[in-house]
């Protein structure tokens, strides 16, 4: 899986033993709505989930154990939409399955997704 | 087979549009090839994504070419590395269940090998949420000339009123379906059909404010020369759920307000067919009650605010109130005599309530958090004459009450009695809605008129037209007429009204002549 967000896109904002909380750069959150869609800018699930898993693969690097990657999302779940206006904070955490890290998004607060990835050592 | 250029079909526009051609279709698979280059996975799934919402627009077991991603499932991603060249998307029906379509989502290359995979699911697309116009902050500026705090009147208050006031046409909506007149109205009925059809002779003013409250939100339409009534050709997207997750996104303490209506509506079509009183239907949810009249609900709790901070103006001595209820009202005065520093001059306080229960629970909660309070817990009924009542005090110089006075069966003669409850100099001190404009409806009177002790008010053309709440007109003719000198509300509603017309609490006051 490529890691490659746009430099910048996310903002490390707290990280504590269980968890890392970055928020995402309300420029890169404009940039993605691009076409997405005119007059009512949404961000696409798809890139809100790619900057999730980047997320979790950045939590998991610093983590400092051995080298892990996601590769496999059991589950991303939109509850509302995700507006460029919001304040977007992404955190991932451990989930209670020892393979898996969850990812919590939120825009101003609001729950905009949540989603679960399975890792697995990096090859 | 000729199949439309994606960019057609779809609602994305350049560079969110990830497909370059559809190159094959069935009922239940769609392909789709996108432009030759470097490719992230997000990107291939946004494809895949975007062949899926495709397919469902296309195919009659598919949702809307408008759906949303509701969920991915299960993906798998099989490559570290970058995708270079030409994807080739697949989406696959699966399965349906209420209303959200599922679909089997492939990327491959052009020999096959795959990148990715998974599962996607697709909702209906959402309903519009439903946006209050924006708050003018001259509102703010009106209140604080009157006295106020700015925090009484602010935007996140107002776009919560206003949420719920949306919720309650949903609500009254909801109230037709329920009594069967909701397909009725897909023609024009007059007002009389729709009472006859439904056989509820006794809902007569009930219907008519049902009627009128949707038509005030546009979800029916109104011909006034024959009093007809249809639904509305483009009515406003107003979904419950949503309105309700609005307005307690912003503020939680409102959930009371939602609590209540949906138990009215739920009361509605039983209390019209007669099958309960709405006392027997809504006074036995006693704590739904104590919630809804409570200083911490948001929608309810400036009412009781606004009318304490006017009555502590008149540092009174001897006070007297009416309706106390569960008395919210008594401790926002306590506060706002607290904040002002004068609760020591309080000789003497009648907390007034007819219903024995909630005056029991009431002077057990005051004499808890005030022993000191030189409290005196009575019974009083506004409809009788005061003075022979044993709950009546005299020579007081405040009397003052909240959502009280509206109810009174001859208004008139109630505001008389407290004219002559007073000392020379007296305040007289109302905390109530006020109605915007004669005959409008107004969200607080869902539930209320239901109660017969709201509707059986004694009537007059010229000055009492209607049960309810009254306008700031109609209280300032009120309290002139019973003799009060210096009536005003406050703030002034009449100039809110201006700025954005609806529903406000104020407080009404007047002074009797020394």
């Amino acid at each position: 899986m490529t890691l490659a967000p746009a430099a910048g896109a996310l903002i490390e904002r707290d990280r504590q033993p269980d968890s890392l909380t970055m928020t995402l750069d309300p420029a890169h959150a404009r940039a993605l709505c691009a076409g997405h869609f005119p007059g009512d800018p949404l961000i696409p699930g798809s890139m809100l989930l790619g900057l999730a898993v980047d997320v979790a693969q950045h939590w998991l690097a610093g983590e400092g154990a051995a080298a892990r990657r996601v590769a496999h999302v059991e589950r991303a779940t939109f509850v509302a939409p995700a507006r460029p206006t919001l304040a977007i904070e992404l955190t991932a955490r451990h989930d209670r399955d020892p393979g898996c890290v969850h990812i919590d998004v939120r825009g101003d607060a609001q729950r905009l997704a949540s989603i679960r990835v399975r890792v697995e050592p990096a090859s | 087979m000729n199949l439309p250029a994606p960019g057609a079909l779809l609602r994305h526009r350049p560079p969110a549009v990830m497909l370059e051609r559809l190159v094959a279709q069935t009922d239940t698979t769609l392909h789709a090839v996108g432009p030759p280059r470097e490719w992230t996975w997000p990107q291939l799934l946004e494809g895949c994504a975007q062949t899926a919402g495709l397919l469902a627009g296309m195919t009659s077991a598919g949702v809307d070419a408008q759906a949303v991603i509701a969920e991915y499932r299960d993906l798998v991603l099989p490559r570290a590395e970058p995708f270079t060249g030409a994807p080739h998307f697949e989406a696959t029906f699966d399965r349906r269940v209420l209303g959200f379509c599922r679909y089997r989502i492939r990327a491959c290359d052009a020999d096959g090998v795959e990148w990715l995979r998974g599962l996607v699911t697709l909702s209906p697309p959402a309903p519009v949420t439903y946006e209050p116009l924006p708050f003018d902050p001259r509102l703010t500026a009106v209140a604080v000339a009157a006295g106020f705090d700015a925090d009484l009147f602010n935007e996140r208050h107002h776009r919560c009123c206003v949420l719920v006031e949306a919720y309650v046409a949903t609500c009254a909506r909801d109230v037709l379906q329920a009594l069967g007149l909701a397909d009725r109205l897909r023609e024009w009925q007059t007002f009389e059909a729709l009472l006859a059809h439904a056989a509820l002779p006794g809902f007569r003013a009930q219907l008519a404010w049902l009627l009128r409250w949707l038509v005030s939100w546009n979800l029916l339409e109104h011909a006034p020369a024959t009093n007809g009534y249809r639904l509305a050709a483009n009515p406003p997207a107003l979904d419950a759920t949503r309105l309700r997750t609005q307005a307690l996104t912003i503020d939680p303490s409102f959930a009371p307000a939602f609590a209540l209506a949906d138990e009215t509506a739920a009361a509605y079509p039983r209390v019209a067919r007669g099958e309960v009183t709405a006392e027997q239907a809504l006074f036995h949810h006693l704590r739904l009650w104590e919630s809804y009249f409570s200083n911490q609900h948001g929608y309810y709790a400036p009412s009781n605010r606004i009318a304490a901070a006017v009555a502590a103006r008149a540092q009174p001595q001897q006070v007297l109130e009416l309706g106390a209820g569960l008395g919210s009202a008594t401790t926002a005065l306590v506060d706002a005599l607290d904040a002002a520093g004068t609760r020591d001059r309080l000789a003497a306080y009648y907390a007034t309530e007819p219903v024995s229960l909630f005056r029991r629970r009431a002077e057990r909660d005051l004499r808890r958090h005030w022993p000191a309070m030189p409290l005196h817990s009575r019974s009083l009924d506004i409809n009788l004459a005061w003075a022979p009542q044993a709950g009546c005090p005299s020579g007081v110089d405040l009397v003052w009450g909240v959502n009280v006075m509206h109810l009174a069966t001859d208004l008139n003669a109630a505001l008389r009695e407290a004219y002559a409850t007073l000392t020379p100099g007296g305040f007289l001190v109302l905390g109530e809605g006020i109605r915007p404009q004669p005959g409008r409806p107004v969200a607080a009177e869902f539930p209320f008129q239901l109660l017969n002790e709201f509707a059986q008010v004694e009537l007059d053309p010229l000055t009492r037209p209607e049960p309810g709440f009254l306008t700031a007109a109609s209280w300032t003719a009120a309290l002139e007429r019973a003799g009060f000198e210096d009536v005003r509300l406050l703030p002034d509603v009449d100039q809110m009204c201006r700025i954005y017309s609806t529903f406000y609490a104020a407080a009404v006051t007047g002074r009797r002549p020394r």
